[in-house]
């Protein structure tokens, strides 16, 4: 007689607990633009979050294909957050599709990173397409400086407690600790380039204002000045002269560009060229947010060292 | 009885406890917001401490959170209330061994298409394209492209356009023959929808994405338009509407390939007795490839549409049908190569049918900037020239913002 009634006791609490489990609420989907901004998130929401990048790491963020396929993750989602400043023109098709109002802009799901960040070059003269394929607002790669990074983490964590106050405690307390560990690294990448503080270099495409702002470098030149317009040869001469004047040892390269025009430059100067993912994912092994500034600036101090960069 | 009793005080114990989930849930969000409440509170009380140090962050990266912004914004948010307004133009110059072509060999500005889109308000967009075209030599004709808007956020993930729009056809009739990748149409749209080349009616359009297990990409649209197509329809004695139905399905193969497989169908009457049904069914079967890190330098892209027309006359039936097969390749960062082959019959005859093929070549200055060298050799069964050799050199150049090309 006990026995039957320890079992059923036993089957009942069991069952209780289980019943728990289906109250647990289910992951918040983010659908994210690039894959910085996933990193970000998944540093907040850990496990309470599902989150998909539409680009890749290696792949240029100007110019990806909205598809249909993404569409469909735009639908389910909870949460899009972009990267603003008319980086995405793209994205707009994919809102527009998605039948999801949670995310379009102006509602609590639409999160624009670059609210608060430290800006660059933000044009203030007369525009037009004669400087190629320019941007209005400021130069949309403010994720390279690690303190932009920790804006960028204020406006999804803020985000993330709207759609989901319940686990604004919890978010809070994840993104407070990834603060204090970008605050930490950030003393010692600026330790590893202050021995090259003020050192000159030319990058491919103008993805670096922000990183070279924060750690102490000078962007001289560009091999392609105008973006999306490929250099004509009389530019490339230029640089050539301009890369010996100055006596410029690294050229940074994005991993989807050509490496055919740095290396003839390379050649022709004696510099180096070095590639450098300005997203996570750009490289394999850079997987997070902090990882991508742990490779670059290791990669830089390396190059640095060993060309002799300015000490 | 003893045991019945131990069994009621058991589920006494237990049940309530499942059914108490709910409120133990709620007990904890309500803790929850409360908790939320209190750091509030704890956070305005230590911003009115006056001289609490602070840690320092490390410099020297800069700290300002808030960048004071110069001129730029006006002038940001005056263009954020305009609507976007871009201008595509559309230069060609042509030579033919064609005889009976009195335009002959030409240059020809042949159209300057003006569109103005923008968001209406939160729950529609609207899209106008107005086209300015070189009719006949030297003559110049406005035309309504499409003028539509788009409600955005009805129930059920539905979507409707109301206004003229380029009917959702295949794949190659909505969109704007300035933005295709061939100086001309191919040849079923021009025979089985006129001299324009396109199915441009006004009407209603509403689309729907398919829920599905796989969680893939079906949409359903469905459209009713005016049969006022001269070609397959009515023309402009039209007495009753056309009704239209198109599921789009798209499949990413890789991350770096997809298919997507159309299935279309059009049904109206053919006079204006509406004794004289037109059907025509549409198979389009796209496949695309850009690896990812390398997507600015090479691409790849297969098109194929095909179209299968039955047309009741007033004693018999007239079943014809055409195709063709499209492939650009792209060889470098600006240079394109590519060909379509053409097959086509006529709606309202069960005799002609003409071929052609035509190898492309594309070399962008930039996005906004293109050439194309056109080779086309046309073979008819008809007509008093049974082939014909062209020779197209077209330049497109476009102001504004550039609108994405849908994929």
């Amino acid at each position: 007689m006990i026995r039957w009634i320890s079992v059923f006791t036993i089957i009942m609490a069991i069952s209780a607990i289980f019943s728990m489990d289906v109250f647990a609420a289910p992951k918040i989907k983010v659908v994210t633009t690039t894959t910085d901004l996933k990193s970000l998130v998944e540093a907040i929401g850990k496990d309470r979050v599902e989150v998909t990048s539409i680009a890749k790491g290696y792949q240029d963020p100007h110019f990806v294909e909205a598809k249909p396929s993404d569409m469909i993750k735009l639908k389910n989602a909870d949460m899009f957050v972009k990267v603003g400043l008319d980086l995405e023109i793209w994205s707009q098709l994919l809102i527009d599709g998605s039948r999801n109002e949670k995310i379009f802009p102006g509602r609590v799901g639409h999160v624009d990173a670059s609210v608060g960040a430290r800006l660059l070059q933000i044009p203030e003269m007369k525009l037009d397409r004669s400087m190629g394929d320019i941007h209005l607002f400021g130069n949309p790669h403010y994720w390279l400086n690690p303190s932009n990074g920790e804006v960028i983490l204020e406006n999804i964590s803020r985000s993330l407690e709207q759609v989901s106050p319940a686990d604004s405690e919890y978010f809070r307390k994840n993104k407070d600790e990834y603060i204090k560990e970008i605050d930490n690294s950030i003393s010692r990448w600026v330790k590893d380039m202050e021995p090259y503080k003020g050192t000159k270099v030319v990058t491919y495409h103008n993805s670096w204002p922000n990183f070279a702002e924060a750690f102490g470098l000078e962007v001289v030149g560009y091999v392609e000045p105008k973006p999306g317009i490929p250099s004509p040869p009389t530019h490339i001469a230029s640089l050539i002269e301009l890369i010996k004047r100055e006596k410029v040892n690294i050229i940074i390269v994005e991993p989807y560009f050509s490496e055919k025009l740095p290396n003839l430059i390379a050649n022709s100067t004696g510099s180096r060229v070095l590639i450098l993912p300005p997203s996570v994912g750009g490289v394999k092994g850079v997987d997070t947010y902090i990882g991508l500034f742990d490779y670059n600036i290791s990669k830089l101090v390396e190059a640095l060292g060993e060309t002799g960069g300015k000490k | 009885m003893k045991a019945l009793y131990c069994l009621f005080i058991c589920t006494f114990i237990f049940l309530p406890l499942c059914f108490a989930e709910g409120d133990i849930e709620a007990l904890k969000k309500e803790v929850e917001e409360l908790k939320v409440t209190v750091e509030e509170l704890k956070k305005i009380v230590s911003s009115q401490e006056v001289g609490k140090p602070t840690i320092e962050k490390p410099s020297p990266i800069p700290q300002q959170a808030i960048v004071e912004k110069p001129a730029a914004p006006s002038r940001a948010i005056s263009q954020t209330l305009n609507p976007n307004i871009s201008i595509i133009g559309d230069f060609v110059g042509n030579v033919t061994d064609e005889e009976s072509n009195t335009e002959g060999d030409r240059f020809s500005l042949r159209e300057a298409e003006l569109g103005i889109q923008a968001v209406v308000d939160p729950y529609a967009r609207a899209d106008f394209f107005i086209g300015v075209e070189e009719e006949t030599p030297g003559e110049y004709k406005v035309d309504l492209e499409e003028g539509y808007i788009t409600a955005l956020t009805l129930p059920w993930d539905l979507q409707a356009k109301a206004g003229k729009f380029y009917q959702n056809f295949g794949k190659v009739n909505r969109i704007h023959r300035p933005e295709t990748s061939y100086v001309d149409s191919p040849n079923i749209l021009t025979n089985y929808f006129g001299e324009e080349s396109r199915l441009k009616e006004p009407g209603i359009s509403i689309s729907s994405l398919i829920p599905n297990p796989w969680d893939k990409y079906m949409e359903l649209t469905l459209e009713i338009l005016n049969g006022e197509n001269a070609m397959s329809f009515a023309g402009s004695n039209s007495r009753a509407p056309a009704y239209l139905a198109h599921l789009k399905n798209f499949f990413d193969i890789t991350e770096d390939s997809t298919i997507e497989l159309g299935f279309s169908g059009i049904t109206g009457f053919n006079d204006e007795r509406r004794e004289q049904t037109t059907n025509i069914e549409g198979i389009d079967l796209t496949f695309k490839w850009r690896p990812l890190k390398e997507g600015l330098y090479k691409s790849f892209q297969f098109q194929n549409e095909f179209f299968f027309s039955q047309r009741e006359e007033s004693d018999s039936g007239i079943d014809s049908f055409g195709f063709y097969s499209f492939a650009k390749y792209q060889l470098a960062r600006r240079w394109f190569v590519g060909g379509r082959y053409d097959y086509s019959e006529f709606p309202a005859s069960s005799v002609e049918h003409e071929w052609a093929v035509s190898p492309i070549l594309e070399f962008w200055m930039s996005e906004f900037n293109r050439l194309r060298l056109q080779y086309k050799h046309t073979d008819r069964n008809f007509g008093s020239e049974k082939e014909v050799n062209e020779v197209f050199l077209q330049w497109t150049y476009t102001l504004g913002p550039h609108r994405p090309e849908p994929y």
